[in-house]
């Protein structure tokens, strides 16, 4: 098998098709958001579309979430009057079904009810109001950033991504970063992927993603990244600082030597490692998983 | 912790589990990434952990939290939802499970191993199919019934007594009811078993017995 077939083999194992059942999940949970969020705002009429990783056909089955974008009119003063008061009148009317965490420009939705307590919908839902008549430019809300408000453009976001033509070499960059744990947001690293590729684009993948990482070390903690919908404005600074890239560049060194030593397999594992397909074959049977094992407890009684 | 004996425990884990790191958090190992559940050698699944091993492990035991969202955090599939933190075993069993898997590496490939392949299979099957303890005093009941070798609640109780004591002594009568000393009937295994459950486990025990006794003769 060359290395484009196995990483192939890879992307084919953490796709999420259309009819996949965690994808139609997710979707049927994304209607039921719009639906509580078109009957709290009835006469604001928000626009409420997707983005994030589905719309920029970035989705890796390891770890995804599903961008729901709420953007009101300009003008708009029905339901909310401030940036503040759009995204926390957001939040309280999600707060109705789910348990929300406030993230920077975020809400994350998690189960509420007992028998779904704290599980991940992963679903972020992104309010924001548009900064005109033409619907293009947003403002969002930044809690605790620097500023209070930040400027940005889904469409331009989206395109800057899915035209690429990079999309597979950033599902497997993804991938990478889930696996190691690494705490750089996944908007930095697909525009880092596109600025530092963007003279690798005909190459095969295994060679792109050695590029990646070849070009982190050595950039030596000097690399910066632009928003394309906003150059001088978005707030990069999480990825901009020395240590964030030295940490990437420790991880790089480490990933390339690995991939010298041990060939792809120790990055990327098995393609076939936590399919469906294994589980079914593993959890089939019972009697050999239920032996010798150690048994889960719980420190209190069941709620009655 | 210094410099060195980090720089050990990373390579020991980087070599089984390369996308796990490990941190130093104040006195605690911090050990969070992506964790590979394998069944017979295969990989099945994965869960974002975050495991938090005390200055003192493997004499205390670490503490797990799942952080992918996969699991519910509720009694069904032991989790404390007020502080997140899983409940892999009863902790009378963890002086058996630091003797069997002694390190960090051990720790992550067993223990935590084995309560994640069970949330994967409740998932799979969306039901308990490999068996839980049961919950609270009746599951920690379940492990001294195990460990005593007997359904006798009156030698269970008088068996927990004498863990939970500072000192016990040969010449007392045996917690089974044989009315022989300890020293000519179990007090090899009352001493073994003292080695593996710390007093304040046992008298946590105790009175959860006498809280639940009094309750229902209320």
């Amino acid at each position: 098998m060359t290395n484009t077939e196995y990483l192939q083999g890879i992307l084919k194992a953490q796709s999420l098709s259309e009819n996949s059942p965690e994808l139609k999940a997710l979707q049927g949970k994304r209607d039921e958001v719009e639906e509580l969020l078109r009957s709290s705002f009835e006469e604001s009429n928000p626009k409420i579309v997707y983005g994030g990783s589905y719309a920029k056909h970035t989705l890796i089955r390891e770890h995804y979430d599903l961008d729901v974008i709420c953007y009101f009119a300009h003008n708009d003063t029905a339901a909310v009057e401030t940036l503040k008061d759009i995204y926390e009148d957001v939040a309280k009317a999600l707060e109705e079904k789910y348990l929300v965490d406030y993230k920077t420009s975020a809400l994350r939705l998690k189960g509420k009810l007992e028998t779904n307590y704290e599980v991940d919908f992963h679903i972020d839902v992104v309010p924001g109001r548009f900064t005109d008549d033409k619907k293009q430019d947003v403002f969002i809300y930044q809690q605790g950033g620097e500023k209070e408000r930040l400027k940005t453009n889904l469409a331009k976001h989206i395109s800057h991504i899915r035209d690429s033509e990079l999309t597979d070499t950033i599902k497997l960059l993804k991938l990478w970063k889930v696996r190691r744990g690494l705490g750089l947001k996944t908007f930095v690293l697909e525009l880092m992927v596109v600025k530092l590729l963007s003279e690798h684009k005909n190459k095969p993948i295994d060679a792109q993603l050695t590029a990646f990482w070849q070009a982190l070390v050595d950039c030596h903690g000097n690399m910066v990244v632009e928003d394309p919908a906003n150059p001088s404005g978005n707030d990069l600074s999480q990825f901009n600082t020395t240590s964030m890239q030295l940490m990437l560049e420790s991880h790089a060194t480490n990933t390339l030597n690995l991939v010298k030593n041990s060939g792809w397999e120790s990055i990327f594992g098995k393609p076939d490692d936590a399919s469906n397909d294994a589980k079914s074959k593993a959890f089939s049977n019972v009697a050999v998983l239920g032996a010798n094992r150690t048994k889960p407890w719980a420190n209190h009684a069941k709620p009655q | 912790m210094t410099a060195e004996e980090l720089k050990k425990i990373k390579e020991s884990l980087a070599k089984r589990y390369p996308d796990l790191n490990v941190v130093a958090k104040g006195s605690y190992l911090v050990v969070l990434g992506s964790f590979p559940v394998s069944v017979e050698g295969k990989i099945v699944d994965r869960y974002i952990i975050r495991v938090e091993f005390p200055p003192d492990f493997p004499k205390s035991f670490p503490q797990l939290y799942e952080e992918s969202g996969k699991i519910p955090k509720n009694t069904d599939r032991h989790f404390d939802r007020k502080t997140g933190k899983a409940c892999m075993f009863v902790h009378e069993q963890w002086g058996w499970l630091r003797e069997k898997y002694p390190t960090i590496v051990d720790f992550l490939s067993r223990t935590v191993n084995d309560f994640l392949v069970w949330q994967s299979s409740f998932n799979y099957h969306g039901k308990d199919v490999l068996g839980a303890r049961r919950h609270g005093l009746e599951g920690r009941i379940d492990f001294y019934k195990e460990i005593f070798k007997t359904d006798d609640m009156q030698t269970i109780i008088k068996g927990i007594d004498y863990l939970a004591r500072e000192k016990i002594k040969g010449h007392w009568l045996c917690y089974c009811g044989s009315n022989k000393k300890m020293r000519d009937c179990h007090f090899k295994d009352i001493l073994y078993l003292r080695d593996r459950i710390p007093p304040k486990l046992a008298r946590e025990a105790s009175q959860q017995i006498n809280e639940f006794t009094a309750k229902k003769f209320q």
